[in-house]
């Protein structure tokens, strides 16, 4: 039962702040403290220069309801201050009308100094900087078009300029004209970052969080936002799972800590937990849709990812794997801006497999023939006069294009910001028949209503179309059958129409003819109230609604070989999913005699999800022209279903400060579940951290460093991804007979069924020098999990094939390493910045340590004392010379090959992940480097068990004409043999490779105009570039892509390629344009 | 100041009175004690039980496909590498095919073990409907341990449900125990059945398989009376025309059949038709079974086609709907079984020749009549061969013949005329470990 919030726009207040009333009565208070007091009061801050105006002189004041004018009026003039306002500020300087308040020396030979300061970054003027003679009291303070005028007294004089937010300069003052580009500083440190429920000075965390900000999102084309955070987080592995546009990717936050209960991060979009995963009903078995790439990447203001348990625990049961918090866009209350911006690129696949030509074809058929006591399948004639080789790969992949225009605007008043937005992006995929359409559309508003109310809305729209081909684990898949179709084949028959007598459906007329697109609308909106109590107390309330609608519809037409089966296959689903989500927090505020500060909250939350779908199925259509069921003869499946979810949560955290110099944080939360039965339907989450800023201690005396901060976490998370009712003893419907409806028992009943938790141990350190030219960070952490959520396996011959029960631990420990630089600063620039992620994962229990093996194609295994999936089968010791057989080890030295000699193969698990930028700058150029490696991951290549295996019809891989064939040969490839009563073909060490890789991930060239030219075409930033992506790949893997999971997210399939859609290698240009 | 107080108590209000429920029951299940309770329920869990025999790993295709390529009917000629494994005999415990048997007929006889369990709760049924009930389950699970019993030997022997984890574990049973538990259940079905439904367990199918397992075990004597029984006595008949069995209508000669629609198909068609028809081709027939037809045999035709390029089996075909039943039991399996128990008992020629003879006559042969008992046993092995192709019995003739492994060039030893134990189950049961499973995996 739930009601609107109705909000009645107020009245704006039309003041411009000068017209605030200002209410002060202080005595005997420096002036420096009233003008901060004053700064409190309106929306301005006072600049001046602290050598030439005297701000510890005390005052007496009372003010009553005075406007700003006549507050400065009556506090400056009689203390001889001029003020000016200028922009956001109010500049202070002293007015010459007394010798007494003169600079206190004045050369006799006073050379005169002017000049021009500029922002370095963006070439405006600067107002307001305050330049000095060093070791004197002389100095001034630039106009507000950046000029200056100033009398130094000799030659060897040094100007100091220096400027809030600008790192400080100083000039030797040899010329009569200077112009000085002041920097800005490194603002790591000063900036905000979004935390749980609300925002915190990166400073003062406590926490391990990384940010990514918005530039770093949007420089680069990406479809989808995991992919844009790849290699940009310690700590995060992002991994494509194939190059499927619009396709899943993999997000894993300090490892996998789960072994059923999924390993995806919570995501929160504004404060609002958001739907993700895959809703699709068409089994693609591999590649899913992913539901969080609905979001459009160019309204992200910031991404933060918290990882430690400090950070994450306020979001209580879903916080094991981390949470990502995505802040989008808002107005600010400066001048309206309005960008444009477009990228069009096209894309290729960087790589195809080597298969046997026709020719190479028909000989290996022939000896596999004759090798089993046969006869040639082709005769010479057939092979010297055959003119049909086909290039399947060729024939399915093709350079694509990919594209995006975006159109945004944003602004705002004192009381009402804005922020619009508009995006259309287009994708092709590499693979014929595969492609990906979105728009976006987006509308930020907050409203200021009073000084103690705030509201707002945030609405993000958007509409996807996506064009699938089924993946990999199919017979009508285009790639698949690409590879494994033998060239002897052609595309068409001489009458025009496609060639079906190969062992696989054509995959072209798959691609051409095939239609499978799934159509999403999704509505993620929020709005919100922010209210101010009393002094220090704030309430928040904001109510969430992410709507997600997914229809599939997939027409296999009569013409088809898969279509042909059932004479027009037809199937349309739809998937309604509804969250709300509402958060209800009382924050509190104090400073207590300027050293000690606590902010504290306490919330309430609740969400409410629902889904609702349905599937139908239909054959029989008349011919290829009706696609839609109504057209269909016989409906053969029709089906609905529903599902509702609840949560219940209370949570808090306290904050404490000491001198911004110790800094502690307490955090916990209670959530309640409709997943888990009554014994344990409620958990509880809490997590304590500290830190000390040691650059602050007094006895601090190491200058090259200006910030040091070590810290310490530890806390309890949880993690309740199971599906629903898994407590419950259930009898399903759908055991159907002779059209009666059946039931049948389905799943064994554990009433003790509770959460996944996480215990996470994290220490770290931040640390900055050379006034942040040089900062890293480093983090070490510890996560035992505990009361895994498994599906045991039980013995089948008790009728069930497992029992979900809490058992079963899990540990990762790893460290995080960040280092960013900025190694020359000049007029030309070069910054690096690198990171760097280690984790080591390892299975500690198990029920009675039973391993849960041969899982997926990888045959991956979940073994005590291992990490998690890793390959455990027989080891290949190679090919013996004088059978042409593979030897297998035995393990177990009992002299016969058998499944205890099974031992572990690989690990698919990577020893270590990370990036490495180097970004250069020189005039208007930039030229941007991105490496991105994964190193020590194992893949087990699927594809080649089957094009290698020398069986069946397939087409096979060029290596096989190394095979083994006589006595005395030393190869890698076993004989082709039709009866292989040795087994060459099992999963073994054979097929699994070395996964490493370096990556040119991105590469990107810019140009930025300057001021002059920007002035004349009445723009305010104008950026034209070309960037490739996944230029080069270093590797050794001999697939398609190293970067690889067939089964998409799974946690257990993992590492394996099977026939799967390669990402591609991308040139686009762009625009970027702001009015 | 009032308006904001509204707004603030407007907000409070809706924050206080939204609340997520908590209690939630799923839609698409229901809880176990509430499941079977009425008769109702209790004919939709008896469905149920009936549902389990159309899994893949069941009638629903690899019993019959494996039985199939195991023996000298049929050779895999498609994609899937296990059954390729099977067709040269040469299993590795974990081959999903054999893995999918063991699971299916786990599954039904759990099924059954449960409303087995809450039959003699059920109110407002008569004792007859609940024996009648009581028996078609009994009929279930006896065909399920039957399979078990002969691809893979001794089976754990499990008479009640599993309803929690604390009785997982049971030991291999030896198979004479397997088989004489299902013998005294069926025993009991054939009293008490009184449904007499196509695609249903009916007093002929348990009589018809206590006939199977009686020859199994070589009581020659049992065998005979069995099968007697079920000719004379149910009003079966042989159809005249052998085709006619594969279309979908119901007929006189079929004892016991899993029926499937386009809603609950099964994709046997699909594995067995050539590309060229939309199919698989995954399982197809030897060159030798062909060659084994006469020229007259209208069982030829009736059964194969495609014989210019690629032979298929085409009692099969419905690709598009899945509707093609799968026989368990059809009564000319009873002239032949009971010819069988004749020959092992030294019985009268003119009988036994007028068993084989029914069949053959139906398949436009001439009548036989030999005076030797092995060329009778020949005979009889051939016929049984060409009636029942793609239909699931070679394997088991030639098994229970011992001319497996003289018969199969694959078949070298005798140990490979069992499957192994699944490796799942020795991995997961802590009363079966890698010593117990069949010798030579």
């Amino acid at each position: 039962m739930l009601m609107v919030i109705f909000f009645i726009p107020f009245p704006v207040n039309a003041g411009v702040g000068q017209t605030t009333p200002i209410n002060l009565i202080l005595e005997n208070t420096s002036l420096k403290e009233v003008l901060q007091k004053i700064e409190s009061q309106c929306d301005y801050t006072f600049a001046y220069n602290a050598s030439r105006i005297d701000v510890s002189q005390k005052v007496s004041v009372s003010y009553t309801n005075a406007s700003l004018t006549e507050v400065l009026n009556n506090l400056l003039k009689e203390k001889n201050i001029a003020y000016e306002f200028i922009d956001e500020k109010i500049v202070l300087t002293p007015k010459e009308t007394n010798t007494e308040s003169k600079p206190e020396v004045v050369p006799q030979e006073g050379k005169k100094i002017t000049g021009t300061v500029t922002d370095a970054s963006n070439g405006s003027t600067l107002p307001g900087v305050s330049i000095v003679v060093k070791g004197t009291l002389t100095g001034t303070v630039s106009d507000i078009d950046g000029n200056y005028s100033i009398e130094v007294p000799d030659e060897l004089s040094v100007l100091v300029f220096s400027y809030i937010g600008y790192q400080k300069v100083e000039i030797l003052a040899d010329k009569s004209i200077i112009d000085v580009a002041l920097r800005p500083i490194a603002t790591q440190l000063e900036e905000m970052v979004v935390v749980g429920y609300g925002s915190s000075s990166k400073k003062l965390l406590t926490s391990s969080i990384s940010t990514i900000k918005a530039e770093e999102i949007t420089k680069y084309p990406s479809s989808n936002i995991d992919q844009a955070i790849q290699g940009k987080s310690t700590g995060v592995q992002v991994v494509s799972n194939s190059g499927t546009p619009g396709g899943g990717i993999s997000v894993r936050v300090r490892g996998i800590s789960s072994i059923n209960a999924g390993s995806n991060p919570l995501y929160v979009v504004d404060g609002i937990p958001v739907i993700t995963g895959d809703y699709g009903q068409i089994g693609f078995s591999g590649q899913t849709i992913n539901a969080i790439s609905d979001l459009n990447p160019n309204d992200i203001e910031s991404i933060s990812v918290l990882k430690d348990a400090s950070a994450t625990t306020i979001y209580g049961s879903r916080a094991s794997n981390g949470v990502i918090l995505i802040t989008t866009k808002k107005g600010a209350a400066e001048k309206t801006s309005i960008n444009f911006s477009a990228y069009y690129g096209v894309q290729q696949a960087a790589k195809t497999l080597d298969m046997l030509n026709a020719r190479e074809f028909m000989e290996y058929k022939n000896e596999a023939s004759i090798a089993s006591g046969g006869l040639p399948v082709y005769s010479q004639e057939e092979i010297d006069n055959n003119t049909i080789d086909t290039d399947w790969q060729n024939e399915v992949l093709s350079t694509a294009p990919i594209a995006n225009y975006e159109l945004s605007a944003s602004g705002g008043s004192k009381a009402t910001k804005f922020y619009l937005s508009g995006n259309y992006f287009t994708q092709d995929g590499t693979l014929i028949g595969t492609g990906y359409d979105r728009l976006n559309g987006r509308a930020n508003l907050d409203f200021k209503v009073n000084d103690r109310i705030n509201v707002g809305t945030n609405i993000g729209l958007s509409y996807s179309v996506n064009d699938r081909k089924e993946g990999d684990q199919s017979l009508n898949a285009p790639l698949a059958n690409a590879i494994a179709m033998p060239a002897i084949y052609p595309v068409y028959n001489d009458d025009g129409t496609y060639n079906d007598d190969g062992p696989y459906a054509n995959p072209v007329s798959i691609g051409n003819l095939h239609t499978n697109k799934s159509y999403a609308f999704r509505n993620i909106s929020n709005i919100y109230a922010d209210i101010k109590i009393l002094d220090g107390f704030t309430f928040q309330t904001k109510l969430g609604a992410d709507y997600y609608n997914l229809r599939e519809h997939t027409y296999d037409p009569p013409t088809t070989r898969q279509g042909g089966k059932y004479n027009g296959l037809g199937i349309e689903s739809t998937a309604n999913v509804i969250n709300l989500v509402s958060n209800n927090i009382l924050k509190y505020n104090t400073e207590i005699n300027d050293k000690h500060r606590i902010n504290a909250l306490l919330g309430y939350s609740f969400e409410s999800y629902q889904r609702r779908s349905t599937y139908l199925r239909g054959q029989d259509f008349p011919n290829e022209n009706f696609e839609y069921i109504a057209s269909a003869a016989s409906i053969t499946e029709g089906s609905a279903s529903a599902l509702d979810r609840g949560l219940n949560s209370f949570f808090g955290e306290v904050k404490y400060d000491l001198s911004y110099k110790y800094l502690f944080t307490l955090s916990g939360r209670y959530d309640g579940s409709s997943k888990f039965g009554e014994n344990n339907r409620f958990g509880f989450f809490p997590a304590a951290s500290a830190a000390w800023r040691i650059s602050e201690e007094n006895f601090f005396g190491v200058k090259a460093i200006n910030d040091l901060k070590i810290r310490a976490s530890y806390g309890l998370t949880g993690n309740d991804g199971i599906p629903d009712f898994a407590y419950m003893n259930l009898y399903s419907s759908g055991a159907n007979y002779q059209l009666n409806p059946g039931i049948y028992p389905s799943q064994l009943p554990n009433p003790d069924l509770k959460w996944e938790s996480t215990a996470q141990f994290d220490i770290g350190f931040d640390l900055a020098m050379f006034d942040s030219r040089l900062t890293l960070n480093f983090d070490y952490y510890n996560k035992q999990t505990k009361d895994l959520l498994l599906y045991r396996p039980v013995p089948p011959s008790s009728g069930f094939g497992s029992y979900i029960s809490n058992i079963g631990e899990m540990k990762n420990n790893g460290i995080e390493f960040l280092i960013a630089g900025k190694v020359i600063q000049s007029d030309f620039t070069w910054d690096l910045n690198t990171n760097f992620s280690l984790n080591r994962n390892e299975v500690t229990k198990l029920y009675n340590d039973q391993p849960i093996d041969q899982i997926g194609r990888g045959e991956n295994s979940v073994r005590v004392g291992y990490p998690i999936a890793i390959f455990y089968n027989y080891e290949s010791l190679g090919v013996d010379p004088s059978t042409g057989d593979l030897v297998f080890k035995d393990v177990d030295g009992d002299g016969e090959i058998t499944e205890n000699d099974r031992t572990m193969i690989g690990d698919p698990n990577p020893d270590f992940i990370g990036a490495f930028t180097n970004n250069f700058s020189y005039k208007g150029f930039s030229l941007s480097v991105t490496l991105q490696y994964s190193y020590g991951n194992d893949i087990f290549n699927g594809t080649r068990r089957y094009i290698e295996s020398m069986k069946g019809q397939d087409n096979q891989l060029s290596v096989i004409l190394d095979r083994w064939r006589q006595a005395g040969d030393i190869t890698q490839v076993p004989r082709a043999t039709n009866a292989d009563l040795n087994n060459n073909d099992r999963a073994s060490s054979r097929f699994i490779e070395d996964g490493s890789y370096l990556r040119f991930k991105t590469v990107r060239l810019a140009y930025n105009f300057n001021k002059e030219i920007l002035d004349k075409l009445k723009l305010s930033r104008l950026e034209l570039y070309v960037v490739a992506q996944n230029l080069f790949t270093f590797t050794n893997y001999s697939g398609m892509d190293p970067e690889v999971n067939y089964a998409g997210d799974d946690d257990l399939r993992y590492g394996t390629d099977f026939f799967t859609y390669p990402s591609a290698r991308v040139v686009s240009a762009g625009i970027n344009v702001q009015f | 100041m009032t308006m904001k107080k509204y707004i603030i108590l407007s907000i409070l209000v809706t924050v206080l009175f939204s609340c997520a429920k908590l209690d939630i029951d799923p839609t698409q299940s229901i809880a176990a004690d509430k499941a079977i309770r009425t008769p109702s329920d209790l004919n939709q869990a008896l469905t149920g039980c009936y549902d389990a025999l159309q899994l893949a790993g069941f009638y629903g295709r690899h019993t019959m496909l494996s039985a199939e390529l195991s023996s000298d009917n049929a050779t895999a000629t498609g994609t899937i590498l296990e059954f390729n494994d099977i067709s040269l005999n040469n299993l590795l415990s974990n081959n999903t095919i054999s893995e999918a048997i063991w699971n299916a007929c786990y599954i039904a006889i759990n099924r059954v073990n449960n409303v087995l369990y809450y039959l003699p709760n059920i109110e407002g049924l008569s004792e007859e409907n609940k024996n009648d009930v009581s028996g078609q389950l009994y009929f279930i699970r006896s065909l399920a341990y039957y399979n078990l019993v002969s691809y893979f030997g001794d089976v754990p022997l499990r008479v009640s449900p599993t309803l929690s984890t604390d009785d997982l574990n049971l030991p291999r049973t030896a198979k004479a125990e397997v088989l004489s538990q299902i013998v005294g259940d069926l025993n009991t079905a054939k009293i008490n059945i009184t449904t007499n439904t196509t695609g249903r367990a009916s007093a002929a199918a348990a009589e018809a398989l206590l006939a199977k397992i009686a020859l199994y075990e070589s009581r020659w004597a049992d065998a005979e009376t069995f099968a007697t029984h079920v000719i004379e006595n149910y009003g079966l008949s042989l159809v005249s025309d052998y085709s006619t069995l594969f279309n979908n209508d119901n007929n006189s000669e079929s004892v016991f059949e899993v029926q499937f629609n386009d809603q609950d198909k099964n994709r046997i068609a699909e594995y067995v038709l050539p590309t060229s028809l939309g199919g698989r081709y995954e399982v197809s027939p030897t060159e030798d079974l062909i060659n084994s037809f006469s020229t007259e045999d209208l069982r030829l035709n009736a059964s194969f086609d495609g014989f210019d390029d690629k032979p298929y089996c085409k009692k099969y075909y419905q690709i598009s709907s899945g509707a093609d039943r799968v026989y368990v039991i059809r009564l000319s399996e009873m002239y032949l079984l009971r010819a069988e128990a004749r020959i092992q008992q030294q019985a009268d020629f003119g009988l036994i020749n007028a068993d084989i003879n029914a069949v053959r006559q139906r398949a436009g042969l001439e009548d036989l009549s030999f005076q030797d008992y092995n060329a009778l046993l020949q005979e009889l092995l051939l016929q049984r061969r060409l009636e029942f192709t793609f239909e699931g019995q070679r394997w088991f003739d030639l098994i229970r013949n011992n001319l497996a492994v003289q018969t199969l060039p694959t078949v070298t030893s005798s140990d490979q005329l069992l499957f192994p134990i699944p490796y799942s189950e020795i991995n997961t049961n802590t009363a079966i470990g890698p010593e117990n499973q069949n010798p030579g995996y």
